[in-house]
């Protein structure tokens, strides 16, 4: 993961017992991806509608960058969720799940290998990162 | 039926009207459904089928479009507006994929109607590349043109697609549905790792007969496929295939999709069964209603253009004096051609593998590129590998260097073709939803560190695939030496397998042990390379030693402390 020296973190309460589950077999998200600690803090994030995007729950709606996300603590994230998908039947945002933050890290980033791709791009194309911007939908 | 194979696309079917009204309706009835799910009158639960109908995942980043390359082949003018999809809609970039299609990683739901009408305004769609359907069938990327070919397999490949596209029957299997097809004694299809493998030969009356493999997978259970059928006639091949489907379509599990596949049923029925009940169906079958009548498939291959294959005489003499004026392009020609049926011309492959590149991965100029290529030196023909290449199937001898100077020039002619370079990757975790770990980057520090292409030639056959989960798209279990991506704890750790292969030599590749933390993959593995370079008897592949020795032999060359 080049320059980013992010540690392994033990899971302590849910654990992910599945493989990924293909496209068009379930609508539920991948229980991989909304694992937490019952400690710690975590983000939401969705992906836009109109252009698959990820998005992050920010105070004043969806940003495109994750450093604007409102962060949770994890005692709270799962009623922050199920208001966000009561907000999300307007058809703004698909896909809505609570991402765990790395305590350790100085900025909002989360734990696992997979949202901080989310979160910070392909590695392979840092090019196609997302721009921070002040731009809140 | 129009019956001027002068006039048709070289390689591939030319559509007619009917094919032309049917796509149009299908992008005018999607836009209608993106139009109601964009109104909100279509939920998401609802509109999710419509949308993987038509080819379009939402992935990590943004919508993924998997646009449908039949049998892997397609002309210069399809390859053109692929190129101005990936600069107009995407990031400037495409993906060959490993069942031959094309998918494209950052496309807007809004502008998806759009680009499928622009694929059909050049008889493209995106349909069968997603689903529990028969998927895009495959083929043998030398298909028409290779040496050691009995008979082309596309004429067959396109009847199945004609025959499997919307099937009523076939729309709503356990699970997914994969197809290849071989006319060659060479397995370049992967034929045993399929849902339905053919290998295609002529029969006694001249007519082609098939053999049929049956339950063959990668994924998370890997199993090699059995043969179900000999010399099946060609007159009976869509009713046994049809009997074939509708067995798995009643027999195959729907309460656990991780048993669905037609594999799983194969191996618990126990083959002897499943053929009682395919050969069961077959014979209640109103087999008139399906007869495939030489006349029929005549007419379908009147629809293939016919490459002119005219070269000059001294066509091979002139490729055999460039050879030897210049060693780049002799090496190149030694690693990237195969065989023509016809002495004045050669097959070219295209690498898709830089060094250090992402495999599969072609910016817009390198697709106007191919395809100005293609219509220069190749009929306008161009077909995609499973392997995540390009090939154009006929290019003259006595014009092959022109041709790798063009590519030379654009990045294009890397000399790796099945090579340690020549490395199958999935998107992995970089771009895919259901990865566990990074493929692409893997994949990019191994062909950097063996870039020098003397030693890859020295290291010699040697095939490397990787998978980011154990969907296994990378085919990782049919590689020399495979890499499956696993998710410990949220970090990526890889695990390796040795002795897999999907051709002639069919195998599955075992786990050589505990998986490995990302940083210390490519180190092992280049331990393990070395391994064999010390091990092998002279002129020895490195399947070859390794089936001759042994995990045990390379197990503490992959473990050793760093």
């Amino acid at each position: 993961m080049g320059a980013r020296a992010w540690t392994a973190h033990p899971f302590t309460a849910v654990e992910a017992v599945t493989g990924p589950l293909p496209e068009g077999i379930s609508s539920e998200v991948d229980v991989r991806n909304n694992r937490r600690d019952m400690t710690g803090a975590s983000v939401i994030t969705a992906n836009r509608l109109l252009d698959g995007r990820i998005v992050w729950l920010a105070p004043q709606g969806w940003s495109e960058v994750i450093s604007q996300a409102r962060v949770f603590d994890n005692a709270a994230v799962e009623d922050a969720i199920k208001q966000a998908k009561v907000a999300a039947d307007a058809g703004t945002v698909v896909g809505i799940y609570g991402v765990q933050l790395d305590p350790e890290a100085t900025k909002i980033t989360p734990l696992t290998v997979r949202e901080r791709i989310r979160a910070f791009g392909p590695t392979v194309h840092p090019d196609f990162a997302p721009v921070e911007t002040p731009h809140v939908h | 039926m129009s019956t001027d194979t002068a006039t048709q696309p070289v390689g591939r079917y030319a559509y007619d009207e009917v094919d032309r009204t049917f796509l149009s309706q299908r992008v005018a009835q999607f836009r209608e459904q993106v139009g109601r799910r964009v109104a909100g009158d279509l939920s998401e639960d609802e509109f999710k089928p419509l949308r993987l109908m038509n080819g379009l995942y939402l992935q990590l980043h943004a919508y993924m479009l998997r646009v449908a390359v039949p049998y892997g082949m397609m002309g210069a003018d399809q390859m053109r507006e692929l190129a101005h999809i990936a600069r107009t809609y995407d990031r400037d970039y495409g993906h060959f994929t490993t069942r031959q299609n094309i998918q494209f990683n950052w496309i807007r739901l809004e502008d998806t109607p759009d680009i499928l009408e622009r694929l059909a305004g050049v008889n493209m769609h995106a349909i069968q590349t997603s689903g529990n359907c028969i998927r895009n069938v495959t083929c043998d990327e030398f298909a028409g043109a290779a040496a050691d070919e009995l008979l082309d397999p596309r004429i067959h490949a396109e009847i199945l697609r004609q025959w499997s596209t919307l099937h009523p029957e076939f729309s709503f299997l356990p699970r997914k549905f994969k197809i290849a097809i071989s006319g060659s004694p060479h397995d370049r299809v992967a034929a045993r790792f399929h849902d339905i493998g053919l290998v295609a030969h002529p029969g006694p009356n001249g007519r082609p007969v098939f053999d049929v493999f049956v339950g063959g997978g990668l994924g998370r259970t890997p199993i090699i496929g059995v043969h179900l059928c000999h010399d099946l006639p060609e007159e009976d091949l869509l009713a046994y295939l049809e009997a074939v489907v509708r067995v798995y379509n009643a027999y195959g599990r729907r309460d656990n999709m991780y048993k669905a596949r037609i594999k799983i049923l194969v191996q618990a029925l126990g083959v002897e069964q499943f053929r009682e009940k395919v050969d069961a169906e077959f014979a209640q079958m109103n087999r008139a209603d399906y007869r495939l009548e030489p006349a029929i498939v005549e007419g379908i291959r009147a629809r293939f253009g016919i490459p002119d294959l005219d070269a000059p005489a001294d066509a091979a003499q002139k490729l055999d004096s460039d050879r030897k004026a210049d060693a780049r392009f002799d090496r190149w020609v030694r690693t990237n051609t195969h065989a023509h049926r016809h002495e004045g011309f050669i097959s070219a492959v295209v690498s898709i593998k830089p060094d250090g590149g992402i495999p599969g991965d072609v910016t817009a100029d390198q697709m106007d590129l191919i395809a100005d290529l293609a219509d220069e030196f190749s009929f306008g023909e161009i077909r995609v590998t499973h392997m995540q290449n390009v090939v154009l199937g006929h290019v003259r001898k006595d014009r092959l260097r022109d041709l790798w100077l063009r590519l030379d020039g654009a990045g294009l002619g890397t000399p790796n073709i099945g090579l340690v370079g020549d490395i199958i990757a999935c998107p992995g975790l970089d771009y895919c939803a259901l990865a566990n770990a990074r493929s692409i980057p893997i994949a990019q520090k191994l062909s950097a560190r063996f870039a020098n292409p003397e030693l890859q030639e020295n290291i010699g056959t040697l095939r490397i695939n990787i998978s980011g989960c154990i969907n296994a798209c990378g085919h990782h279990h049919a590689g020399h030496i495979g890499i499956l991506g696993v998710d410990k704890r949220g970090e990526e750790f890889f695990q390796l397998t040795l002795g897999g292969s999907a051709e002639n030599d069919v195998a599955i590749g075992q786990i050589i042990g505990p998986a490995l933390p990302e940083d210390e993959t490519v180190d092992a593995i280049a331990r393990l390379i070395d391994t064999y370079l010390v091990l092998r008897n002279e002129g020895e592949a490195f399947i070859d030693t390794y089936r001759r020795l042994g995990a045990a032999s390379f197990k503490d060359a992959v473990y050793a402390p760093a």
